[in-house]
């Protein structure tokens, strides 16, 4: 037999060896993650809603996800998660498409005014047509929506400056956008908020060129307010709920999800700070004979999400962290502070109340 | 036909108390009024019970009123009158929130009152997510009230807690003795004092409004131009005084005398 290059490949360069002969849960895509994230460093979290179960198994095993906005420490946790605090880094909802990134970016450094800022409801109520789904119901005033804004944006700079980490999950090429200037919505308009009007809102579906533009002008944008930074990309694995495309949503599953690939291989080989991550390979790949996929063929079984995180931390994260999620964190400084301070002042209150009793 | 009004409350009931002259627990009114008040906060440490005990919750049934309650509600009426319950159960759970500055300042806009200022610096939550919170921070007190509608199918009018005063330096004043409780012992704005007791109030009236109970807004004589109690009218930093009281008294007979709700009333 004569020599060849293949011959000499190593191990996770065979099929045979890599995937086919091991035991599903052991495949492990990564060879060399070229960074090494410390227990105090900053991960920022953005992204389609896989990116979601990145963000809550970084803080459940240890890592520290930098909540720049975070809630109150007054409000229940689940009155907190209801209003999409701390879920991502921000409270800027699911981050699907390139686009949608750079102009979040855009519109924190106000560089970039959306014409269409707000949507009415019927009941007066105001959706932000950028995170339609932030709040239930909307916000109640305008005093309201531009203070929440102001506040938003205010932490989303503070995050794009101080992270030390961000790892942006690209999850959709199809978008919806503003033929007037372009603004790019998270949802269609009329979906969860607005109304669909086809003089004004037009259909996008990003290309390999355009994400990997985005993205090259997202990370100038970064380097310029946070030179250290360095970026982990990865792919959701959650096929399209549905597709604008006159064709079939697996063929447009296809064709979005090798897109967004292709433009994280191209942004990857281009930057030193830049590293894929591959989620999307760990769950659809042919090792899990689609188990990883929940009953809707879609959502994304918590074994899968163990079987990405547990490869994450082995290869991204300094140390030898656990192979499995640890308990649940418990209570933050914050959150404890906010507890003793609402028991005093609950003591307070009975005192008063108790002298006034007497009064009586 | 004489009617009876039994009063039951905690630490809002010693305005009333107070304004019924200073001592007696009852007293009947020219025009056939018979008024008497319960102090929560005196009868359950009396019988070796806490604030907590007033309604009884079970998860299989309904809330439930401690009998030593009802009976000492049912002590105000007299027998064979025509019956109006009032409540004055709660009232405080915004001051929890409200009295001194947390060390990250908080602030919400209110819907109708947009404009009023916004504490610099602080942390703004959405209104709803606050409704949310401070709706959590008054289960109990929104069981009592179902216990108590279950209890009075009669008429039944409860009082809103009195307005929050405008003054930093009475409010300070006031609280001193709590001082090192606080980050920096600094109250919040009178603003928040004043948002904070209005959502209160929004959260109460929509208790009432589902268990079928009258919401009485606070004597608009008792306040400024700007919603805060008038100074004339304050006892502490969270309590309205006897003067107040006298104005709930007035409230009270008007809606009698008016015949609300007489249909539960007969």
């Amino acid at each position: 037999v004569s020599d060849h290059p293949y011959r000499h490949r190593p191990g996770f360069a065979d099929w045979q060896r890599a995937v086919a002969a091991i035991d599903a849960a052991e495949v492990d895509p990564v060879v060399a993650f070229p960074f090494q994230i410390a227990p105090c460093d900053a991960v920022a979290t953005a992204g389609s809603c896989f990116a979601q179960h990145i963000a809550r198994n970084l803080a459940a095993r240890g890592l520290r996800h930098f909540v720049a906005e975070p809630a109150h420490p007054f409000l229940q946790p689940d009155v907190a998660a209801e209003y999409n605090y701390g879920i991502y880094s921000c409270r800027y909802g699911n981050v699907y498409t390139t686009r949608q990134l750079l102009q979040l970016f855009d519109r924190a450094y106000g560089r970039f005014t959306p014409v269409e800022d707000v949507w009415e409801a019927a009941d007066g109520r105001l959706v932000d047509p950028f995170r339609p789904r932030i709040q239930p119901g909307g916000f109640t005033s305008r005093a309201e929506y531009a203070l929440d804004r102001e506040q938003h944006f205010a932490a989303v700079r503070r995050m794009f400056e101080t992270l030390d980490y961000l790892v942006f999950t690209l999850g959709l090429t199809e978008c919806w956008r503003a033929r007037e200037d372009g603004a790019v919505f998270p949802l269609c308009p009329g979906v969860s908020g607005g109304t669909f009007d086809s003089a004004r809102h037009e259909f996008l579906n990003l290309d390999v060129a355009a994400i990997t533009s985005d993205l090259e002008a997202f990370l100038d944008r970064l380097s310029r307010v946070n030179p250290r930074a360095r970026v982990i990309l990865t792919v959701s694995p959650v096929p399209l709920v549905a597709t604008a495309e006159p064709r079939h949503v697996l063929e447009s599953t296809t064709v979005s999800k090798a897109v967004l690939r292709i433009a994280c291989d191209t942004v990857t080989r281009r930057h030193a700070h830049v590293a894929y991550f591959p989620s999307y390979e760990i769950v659809t790949g042919p090792h899990a004979r689609g188990r990883y996929f929940d009953g809707d063929l879609r959502s994304v079984t918590e074994t899968g999400v163990q079987h990405v995180m547990r490869v994450f931390f082995r290869h991204a994260v300094l140390g030898a962290p656990p192979d499995t999620a640890t308990a649940p964190p418990g209570p933050s400084p914050d959150d404890a502070a906010a507890d003793a301070f609402l028991a005093g002042m609950e003591r307070a209150v009975q005192v008063i109340c108790d002298e006034e009793a007497l009064r009586s | 036909m004489l009617t009876s009004v039994a009063i039951v409350g905690h630490s809002h009931t010693p305005s009333i108390l107070k304004a019924l002259s200073d001592g007696p627990r009852s007293f009947t009114r020219p025009g056939g009024l018979h008024v008497a008040a319960v102090n929560l906060r005196e009868l359950m440490p009396g019988l070796g019970l806490t604030t907590r005990d007033v309604t009884r919750l079970d998860p299989s049934a309904p809330p439930a009123l401690h009998p030593a309650v009802s009976a000492a509600i049912d002590g105000c009426v007299v027998p064979g009158s025509r019956v109006y319950v009032v409540s004055m159960i709660g009232g405080n759970s915004h001051n929890v929130l409200g009295l001194f500055r947390h060390e990250r300042p908080f602030d919400f806009v209110l819907p109708d009152a947009s404009s009023l200022p916004i504490e610099a610096g602080a942390q703004v939550v959405p209104y709803s997510a606050m409704r949310s919170c401070l709706e959590r921070r008054m289960r109990y007190e929104r069981c009592t009230l179902d216990a108590l509608r279950r209890q009075y199918p009669g008429p039944l009018l409860h009082l809103e807690s009195p307005a929050p005063p405008r003054d930093d330096a009475f409010v300070a004043d006031a609280l001193d003795e709590f001082r090192s409780l606080s980050p920096d012992g600094t109250v919040v704005a009178a603003a928040l004092r004043y948002k904070l007791w209005r959502l209160h109030s929004t959260i109460v009236r929509s208790f009432c409004d589902g268990y079928g109970i009258t919401f009485v807004p606070a004597p608009a004589e008792a306040l400024d131009a700007d919603g805060y109690l008038a100074r004339h009218a304050c006892q502490d930093a969270t309590h309205a005084n006897a003067w107040y009281g006298g104005r709930l008294l007035d409230q009270i007979g008007a809606i009698v005398s008016s015949g609300h709700d007489d249909r539960r009333a007969a």
